[in-house]
């Protein structure tokens, strides 16, 4: 009996629309449409859609910051609560988030290392270790010299910081790591490094991602499955490969099409 | 401008010489644009790439003379069709800017006035610089309209910004741009914020507005795709330098630089995954205050020695192509494209 | 009080995130804020400077007591005019008391009271602001009536309607001050505080645990502080208007003891005759509200989450 590491069963979210003046409610907006994957253990699921498709809000569903109106997230067989604040500390540990602007992910008042150390305040240490040594650790795990602890989030390049908001992530040791477009705000050899980071950690660590973006080329690199959503709903659902050779779903062949290409410009001159 | 389109063929439409732009603050001097030179011709498109604090879009408004503050063009020249604009005054140049060039931005909501019609924007753009009745202005704004591929606009005319999507404004900032019917039109990041089908239709709309008027073009952008189906030609720039500037095909197939080739490496492919990992380029841009001595790309080069670290390399002609420029002691040989295998 | 919504929106703003294509200007707005920010700031600090330092040493090194009454030398002109002389420096009041010693004596009443009255506001503004503004729901509603309606009763009506119900006492004087200037604290804080809800690095702390009243007092206290250390610096200003004003009117401070405002009310009638008398308190406080004006611009200009520490 192996249940998948995570699973989102019918996740729906829909918000009351109402009248300008009265605050009547006068009608339903469905943001999410009975949202269903299952996420293998070591694997990346991505989740392409332009904005306003819903697929943040999505994830801000499964961490449990935002609370579905119907549906549930279940892991490794378990139902989680709605509500991270409802969750058990371990629960809270198994789904962690990075975020699409670091700026925004990282408190502008915070040291990297108060920022990282905010973790272990509330889950403790493991195995007898400092916090000095844990941040120290996690520091080098994702690639960035300890000194860096000290300084402000401002005082960081772009991809610093983003490795910073993935320390941060995983520094409850994670399985699950909720990639909220994570190299969209990243220069082109910055965003490299960071996806080469996160799949080196996928090696190492054994995670599962569940990725979201916008760009088709990112999820070529990093995803086993891809969805497809438009709308709320996932239109599409399959292996990797079957999305871009073979498209089934109208929307998604758009997007394919879209997508400007270095190779297609080269090709077609 | 008849008499100019006639000379093209002698005089591009833009030539920038020698450009430098600098940023003095409390920690020392940012030369954010350091001796930059190029040319545009007419119904071309130069494609400006680069990373953040590269110098792009410093350059775009070193043109317009419209830096921010503290920051002050200090050197080199800016002829737009012969006529040095750094030597024109406010007056003179706020003539140009909207004329004779151009511009878009990435954000169109915040370029336009939520409080007014769209329409009645645009016809004042036109009236503020061409005598024109009217009627004559509505009919100039219309036509803009439809050339930027809003497909009623009699309609589009008499809404306002908020009733717009986001392509839809920034299609109407394109109007407004080209209104006067500009020698140069210049866009910065002009798709950075929109989805990737609106992306992919304001970038139709650009190259058709281009064609039709025979426009020349400077697009600022990070991305090679949106550069490598655009752009005529390639500047990449980097920490405040042109390190490669290149026909189009030429800069893809064979970058002769170690961060072009770099650039090139690192981009995921929408067709294939490229090698288990990106090839990614190492450390971080460097910090524009405390700019490596050398080649400033020296340490984040594989092929850097002493050499590069003590003298700054030239950007200099490519011996077997002249409209070749590169600026590296140790020119990246192979091709880059081969590694692409490329299946067209 | 007109220019502070417009200033207080860009004190908001910069908390806001900037999307990566802000990064290659940021340098230069940094650049831009570094070169101006000094010397507004080393001004206005020198300013507050002299106004605490003739506030706590002042009364020690004036010359006279400022309520020795001296009947045979009245309405005394200052040193640098005619009959003027060194043993009263600013002159007389209409009694023969010495200008300059309940000028000094004056700085420390109207400091006194307006720093009580801020500490007080921002007491109860910050809690209602982060209430409201971080909780949301009914709390809100409730908490941002209550503002308005604070907001759009007439200051200077609720101030005489309630001090003439009690004796004037300095107490009674902060509180009332105190109600101006709180709803302005709980809307900054609110406007703060919603911000940060979605934040996020806030959903990013909700994800690991950290429990609630530690987010509302460490993630969000923070990027409180400086737009209230900035409005209560220009706040201290207003409210040392609003006393002189109060005292002027007989309603703040009661003579004997000396604010600018009862020496102004007292001395109103000689304005033609003795005009320095009523004027002089006026400078003091002129220099006293522009000094705090003006470090709470410059303020303004220096705190800003990319350049803090």
């Amino acid at each position: 009996m192996d249940a998948p590491l995570l699973r989102v069963e019918r996740l729906t979210k829909r918000f009351p629309i109402r009248a300008p003046i009265s605050k009547r409610v006068i009608g339903e907006k469905t943001v999410l449409d009975n949202i269903t994957f299952d996420l293998p253990r070591g694997e990346t699921l991505g989740i392409v859609g332009e904005s306003g498709s819903g697929k943040s809000l999505l994830l801000r569903v499964i961490l449990g910051v935002v609370q579905p109106t119907e549906g549930r997230v279940i892991v490794e067989g378990r139902e989680f609560r709605p509500r991270t604040e409802d969750r058990p500390l371990a629960d809270k540990r198994a789904i962690q988030m990075i975020f699409q602007d670091p700026g925004a992910a990282l408190h502008p008042r915070l040291t990297v290392y108060r920022t990282l150390a905010e973790t272990f305040r509330v889950h403790g240490t493991r195995d007898g270790k400092t916090v000095e040594e844990e941040i120290t650790e996690l520091l080098e795990l994702v690639g960035l010299s300890r000194r860096l602890g000290d300084r402000y989030p401002h005082q960081l390049s772009g991809g610093q910081r983003q490795r910073v908001v993935v320390a941060r992530a995983l520094a409850v040791r994670p399985q699950i790591l909720l990639c909220d477009d994570p190299v969209a705000a990243l220069d082109v050899s910055l965003a490299a490094q960071v996806l080469n980071l996160l799949l080196d950690l996928q090696e190492q660590l054994g995670l599962s991602y569940v990725f979201v973006t916008n760009n088709l080329a990112v999820l070529r690199q990093i995803a086993h499955r891809i969805a497809v959503m438009h709308d709320g709903r996932i239109v599409e659902l399959s292996e990797k490969e079957a999305i871009y050779t073979n498209p089934r779903d109208e929307y998604t062949r758009e997007l394919l099409e879209a997508a400007p290409s270095l190779q297609r410009s080269l090709a077609g001159n | 401008m008849s008499q100019s389109r006639e000379t093209t063929s002698a005089q591009p439409v833009l030539e920038v010489r020698n450009l430098q732009t600098v940023f003095p603050t409390r920690d020392g001097l940012i030369r954010a644009v350091d001796d930059v030179s190029f040319t545009v011709e007419q119904g071309k498109t130069l494609g400006i790439i680069g990373e953040s604090g590269s110098g792009k879009s410093v350059t775009a408004r070193s043109i317009l003379r419209v830096v921010d503050r503290p920051g002050r063009v200090v050197g080199g020249s800016v002829k737009l069709f012969g006529r040095d604009l750094l030597t024109l005054s406010e007056r003179e140049m706020r003539e140009i800017r909207g004329r004779d060039i151009g511009m878009i931005f990435q954000d169109p909501g915040a370029s336009l006035n939520p409080v007014r019609k769209v329409g009645t924007q645009i016809v004042e753009t036109y009236m503020t610089h061409r005598k024109a009745s009217k009627n004559e202005a509505r009919e100039r704004a219309l036509e803009s309209l439809a050339i930027a591929g809003i497909p009623n606009p009699t309609e589009v005319f008499d809404l306002y910004p908020v009733d717009l999507s986001s392509g839809a404004k920034q299609r109407v900032m394109i109007a407004m741009a080209i209104v006067c019917r500009p020698a140069l039109l210049i866009a910065d990041e002009p798709t950075t914020m929109l989805g990737v089908r609106t992306q992919r239709h304001i970038l139709e709309s650009l190259l058709k507005v281009q064609e039709e008027l025979a426009m020349a073009m400077i697009l600022i952008t990070h991305d090679f795709g949106v550069v490598s189906w655009m752009a005529d030609e390639i500047m990449v720039m980097y920490g405040g330098r042109v390190v490669e500037h290149a026909p189009k095909f030429e800069i893809l197939r064979r970058p002769r630089h170690h961060y072009t080739a770099g650039l090139i490496r690192s981009v995921p492919l929408i067709e294939e995954r490229r090698e288990k990992r990106l090839k990614s380029i190492p450390g971080f841009p460097p910090d524009l205050l405390n700019l490596p001595t050398g080649c400033i790309f020296h340490p984040r080069c594989e092929a850097a020695d002493g050499l590069c670290q003590s003298v700054r390399p030239e950007l200099g002609v490519a011996p077997e192509d002249p409209r070749h420029r590169y600026a590296c002691h140790h020119p990246v040989q192979e091709a880059v494209l081969d590694e692409l295998k490329l299946t067209g | 009080m007109s220019g502070r919504p417009e200033s207080l929106a860009s004190v908001v703003d910069a908390s806001a995130p900037a999307s990566h294509v802000a990064i290659e200007a940021s340098s230069d707005k940094t650049a831009g804020r570094k070169q101006s920010r000094d010397w507004g700031l080393i001004i206005s600090g020198a300013m507050v400077a002299i106004v605490a330092l003739i506030t706590i040493a002042g009364p020690w090194i004036v010359p006279h007591d400022p309520n020795y009454i001296d009947s045979r030398s009245r309405l005394m002109p200052p040193v640098w005019m005619d009959g003027g002389s060194w043993d009263h420096p600013l002159g007389t009041d209409g009694v023969g008391r010495d200008l300059l010693a309940r000028i000094v004596v004056a700085f420390r009443t109207s400091l006194l009271i307006a720093i009580a009255g801020v500490l007080l506001a921002v007491s109860i503004g910050v809690v209602i602001g982060i209430v409201s503004g971080f909780l949301g729901g009914i709390a809100d509603t409730v908490l941002m009536a209550i503002t308005d309606i604070q907001l759009s009763f007439p200051f200077v009506v609720l101030a005489v309607s309630l001090l003439s119900l009690t004796r004037p006492r300095p107490s009674v004087l902060i509180v009332v001050l105190s109600l101006a200037a709180w709803p302005m604290y709980a809307r900054v804080v609110r406007s703060v505080a919603q911000q940060e809800r979605g934040a996020d690095y806030i959903i990013a702390a909700r994800a690991i645990g950290v429990p609630q009243w530690r987010i509302l007092g460490y993630y969000v206290g923070r990027n409180i502080v400086p737009p209230v250390f900035i409005v209560a610096s220009i706040d201290i200003a207003t409210l040392i208007v609003l006393e002189s004003l109060l005292s002027f009117l007989g309603l703040g401070v009661q003579p004997p003891t000396a604010s600018w405002g009862n020496i102004i009310a007292e001395s109103k009638n000689y304005l033609s005759s003795s005009w320095w008398v009523p004027t002089l308190p006026g400078v003091a406080i002129v220099f006293t509200v522009l000094s705090f004006n003006l470090l709470g611009d410059s303020l303004h200009r220096y705190i800003d989450p990319r350049s803090a520490r």
